[in-house]
């Protein structure tokens, strides 16, 4: 069973061959937001690099979210059309189960964390590969609150923290967790064979996603609509305006 | 000839289309997905959920449409996308969608500029237009009057310096309370009304060239607006929006009809959502008529945003082998991908 995995949700573009629970192919490339561009060459040259044809694939497994959202619909619409024009399933990892995977082993409560600008990060809460919270986003001070609580309630005493968010808020995190904060660096990036392998996961359960209902997980709202429900008078705590929407390819 | 059938696949702004057309003119499938209820409420189109709802129904509607030109994926020759200009997120998810599709069948693909896609709305037709051919292009997002020698051979006469035409429909409409879009609002408000019971300026009529500017025009519509207000006055909204339809339309049309009598072209070419409008629609015909030119408009569905004329610009690209690569990226403003070099 082959799974191609493709991740745009960040500023690195990944793309990976996974071969039933081996790696086969692995392509990071973390160059900022130019994924519209070098997307398809990338998948390309994976195949051209393995000898594998897109006939070989069985599944196409993208990240949904939470994420830029502009690079999110880059990378579900490639997924979509290579799903559909090759009739092959197609499968979405939430962004952060597919970084907090990278430590799969790990004992420890682990925090992933993206950068979602206006202050703030997308995160959530793992331990013993169960996710515990809500994909949101959160300041920083919430996420301390967070994290004290979900320490309590595991009787952890450290969070692992990952994710392009860490480069911010790292000494922020310290200052108020103290030595409860642990980071791994070498673990930061998004790596999308991780993706592949929580599709390959997925598969065996038969768990597949329809390709023309999929949709990205955004955790917020646009701008516009927080605009328009304030002036309606509904009250939006914990989401901030935000110009994804300028954001380039 | 072999059949040449191409799938178009449309996303720049807030219509989702996909129509599959066969050799540039038989029009097999033509599918828009309408967000115009979508952005109802926020009085104009909002770029994040309008790319929001493209990535929902995308898949969809090209399934849909193979479906309803009764046709496996394969039976296509070439994808055609607009790349360009546009909403840039919006473009992004019609672009990317488009390349792994064409990657996905081994298919080639066509990178089609929209503006070009609007004029070739007018050959979706068994007679095709005559060149060369004047070309006015009036939307939401254009206002572009254009010289056509041979396919896809342009010359760009003239553009709006500010607001487009389909623009300023829309912002009056908003501010006079017509409700949206402001095209079919304002047309409908104007044929109770008389234009000429008040008076806006004709915005760059006195100059002998082929620019055209909205924005003054606007706020001078709502300048009147709170003076009569400001004094009291029973002001007549239909008489109003009469007189702007009108000062509007007199610009486009006398600007329109020099350039087809100077360029000496037998046929003038409308495209884009305006030219539904049926004043403009009528004295345009009624001023070619007196210099002996025949006016072109394609029907309603095919002058709003649609994927058969992405598909037909892509055909006349397909027969030059104009193939777009894996790197084609998506430009919110090109400058006029179609002004190029004619052979
Ligand atoms: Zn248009």
């Amino acid at each position: 069973m082959l799974i191609l995995s493709i991740d745009t949700a960040t500023p690195v573009a990944g793309v990976a061959l996974v071969d039933d629970r081996k790696t086969c192919y692995e392509a990071l490339a973390n160059t900022g937001y130019k994924h519209s561009r070098t997307l398809l060459q990338m998948i390309d040259v994976s195949f051209q690099q393995t000898g594998y044809t897109l006939h070989d694939v069985d599944v196409i497994a993208v990240t949904i979210g939470p994420g830029s959202f502009t690079g999110l619909r880059i990378g579900l619409a490639a997924a979509k059309g290579l799903a559909l024009a090759a009739g092959k399933a197609i499968i979405g990892i939430p962004t952060l189960d597919a970084i907090a995977h990278n430590l799969g082993w790990s004992r420890d409560l682990i925090c992933p964390m993206l950068n979602a600008r206006k202050g703030e990060v997308y995160t959530s809460f793992y331990h013993g590969g169960t996710r515990l919270t809500e994909y949101q986003a959160l300041s920083p001070d919430n996420l301390v609150k967070t994290a004290r609580r979900v320490m309590e309630q595991t009787g952890c005493s450290t969070v692992t923290f990952l994710g392009d968010g860490v480069n911010e808020y790292l000494s922020l995190l310290q200052e108020s967790l103290g030595d409860a904060v642990v980071s791994l660096p070498g673990y930061w990036l998004p790596r999308v064979s991780a993706v592949g392998s929580l599709a390959a996961d997925r598969w065996r359960r038969g768990q597949v996603d329809d390709v023309f209902g999929l949709t990205p997980i955004y955790v917020r709202k646009s701008e516009a609509e927080v605009r328009m429900s304030r002036l309606e008078g509904g009250g939006e705590l914990g989401v901030n305006d935000q110009r994804d929407e300028a954001q380039g390819p | 000839m072999k059949e040449v059938r191409i799938l178009g696949i449309e996303t720049s702004c807030d219509e989702t289309a996909v129509a599959v057309v066969e050799n540039g003119h038989r029009v097999l499938a033509n599918l828009v997905s309408s967000q115009i209820d979508v952005h109802r409420r926020f009085g104009g189109v909002v770029p994040e959920v309008a790319s929001r709802k493209h990535i929902e129904v995308i898949a969809s509607l090209v399934d849909g449409a193979l479906k309803e030109a009764g046709m496996a994926a394969q039976e296509i020759d070439a994808v055609a996308v607009t790349y360009t200009p546009g909403l840039i997120g919006a473009l992004l998810v019609g672009v990317s969608f488009a390349k792994a599709y064409a990657y996905g069948l081994g298919k080639p693909l066509i990178g089609v500029d929209h503006l070009e896609a609007h004029i070739y709305a007018n050959f979706l037709t068994e007679e095709p237009p005559i060149f060369p051919a004047v070309c006015l292009v009036v939307s939401g997002g254009h206002t572009s009057l254009l010289y056509m020698r041979d396919h896809r051979c342009f010359e760009m006469l003239g553009q709006t310096r500010d607001d487009a035409a389909g623009e300023a429909f829309d912002k009056v409409a908003r501010f006079l309370g017509l409700g949206y879009p402001g095209g079919p609002a304002v047309q409908k408000a104007a044929q109770s009304g008389t234009a000429g019971i008040y008076r806006l300026p004709r915005v760059y009529l006195e100059r002998d060239d082929y620019e055209f500017s909205f924005s003054g025009l606007k706020t001078a519509t709502i300048n009147l607006w709170n003076k009569l207000k400001k004094n009291g006055e029973e002001a007549a909204v239909n008489d109003l929006a009469a007189e702007f339809q009108e000062a509007l339309v007199d610009v486009l049309v006398e600007k329109t009809i020099n350039a087809a009598r100077r360029k000496e072209v037998e046929q003038i070419l409308l495209a884009g959502g305006v030219a539904a409008n049926a004043r403009l629609r009528e004295r345009i015909t009624q001023e070619a008529d007196k210099i002996g030119a025949a006016v072109r408009i394609p029907p309603p569905a095919l002058c709003t945003d649609n994927a058969a004329m992405v598909a037909c610009a892509g055909y006349y690209q397909y027969l030059e082998g104009d193939f777009a690569g894996l790197d084609l990226n998506a430009f919110p403003q090109l400058g006029l991908a179609v002004q190029k070099t004619c052979g």
